[in-house]
């Protein structure tokens, strides 16, 4: 018995989901950022699955997907630098990380 | 074998990524993010995306973590001290989590198509040639634009650690 294409789903739904929840529950700003990481890496996931799963006509993976995924882990690196470096502006301004403590654009 | 294995990797996923969301100090948060990425890396290499997997380890469990260790080594985080509970984005959460994995659980019941096993693949697979050969050929033009988004983002972390910002 070999895993299905919905065991793949599902447990990439759930990463989504735990990263969606560490963004909502959490108030550290560092630990909203791993939620974010988790959310590409659960997309991550299911793009290499339909890739694996829905063969090219060749009958080999569908190499597209993971080029995909290739971009996202990519984008995902720029993303950690640039948002660190805003993280440690805002820690030198403001001495917090806590999202509750930055409401200067608050209505 | 193929489906215990996946299980294995699953559930240590996801019981580090709920490490992540559920631990109180930064550092351990971190720790259990490592976790998950190499989990996730050898769920790639069960859907034979080897190269993948090796990328993921690479740039995620090594790069972009020791990048999050180094900053939270810098900020000298303490763990996060006991507030009260946002009773509204708990709710919030709930309901939008909740609503998520209904649909997602209701779509993937409705089509049978989710419900097949891998498909055999005609012969050995020689992911790192056709990896590089469809990123060089069919998304030439995506890659020289990711190369100048790579540049434009280390330009903007250096201004951005800049002492002063003004």
């Amino acid at each position: 018995m070999a895993p299905t294409l919905a065991h793949y789903l599902v447990v990439s739904g759930l990463l989504f989901t735990l990263g969606m929840a560490a963004v909502l529950l959490r108030r550290n700003i560092l630990i909203i950022f791993m939620g974010l990481e988790l959310m590409l890496n659960a997309a991550n996931l299911s793009l290499v699955s339909f890739s694996r799963f829905n063969l090219s006509p060749a009958g080999l993976p569908a190499y597209d997907a993971q080029v995909l995924v290739f971009f996202i882990i990519t984008v995902a690196a720029a993303e950690v630098a640039v948002g660190l470096a805003i993280i440690v502006a805002l820690y030198r301004s403001l001495q917090t990380t806590h999202v509750e403590d930055l409401d200067t654009l608050k209505f | 074998m193929s489906l215990i294995l996946f299980w294995i990797f699953a559930a240590i996923m996801l019981a580090a990524g709920l490490g992540v969301v559920f631990s109180r100090g930064p550092v351990n948060s971190a720790m259990c993010l490592v976790l998950a990425f190499v989990a996730l890396a050898a769920l790639f290499v069960t859907l034979d995306a080897f190269f993948i997997g090796i990328i993921q380890v690479l740039v995620y469990a090594g790069a972009v973590m020791v990048l999050f260790l180094f900053i939270i080594m810098l900020l000298d985080l303490k763990s996060e001290r006991s507030r009260k509970l946002n009773i509204t984005a708990c709710v919030g959460g709930a309901v939008v989590i909740g609503g998520f994995v209904g649909l997602l659980v209701k779509v993937i019941a409705s089509n049978p198509a989710f419900h097949a096993t891998k498909p055999a693949l005609s012969g050995p697979v020689d992911d790192v040639r056709a990896v590089g050969m469809t990123l060089f050929t069919d998304f030439n033009m995506p890659f020289q634009i990711i190369g100048v988004l790579l540049l434009v983002a280390t330009v903007g972390v250096v201004l951005l650690s800049k002492r002063q910002l003004d």
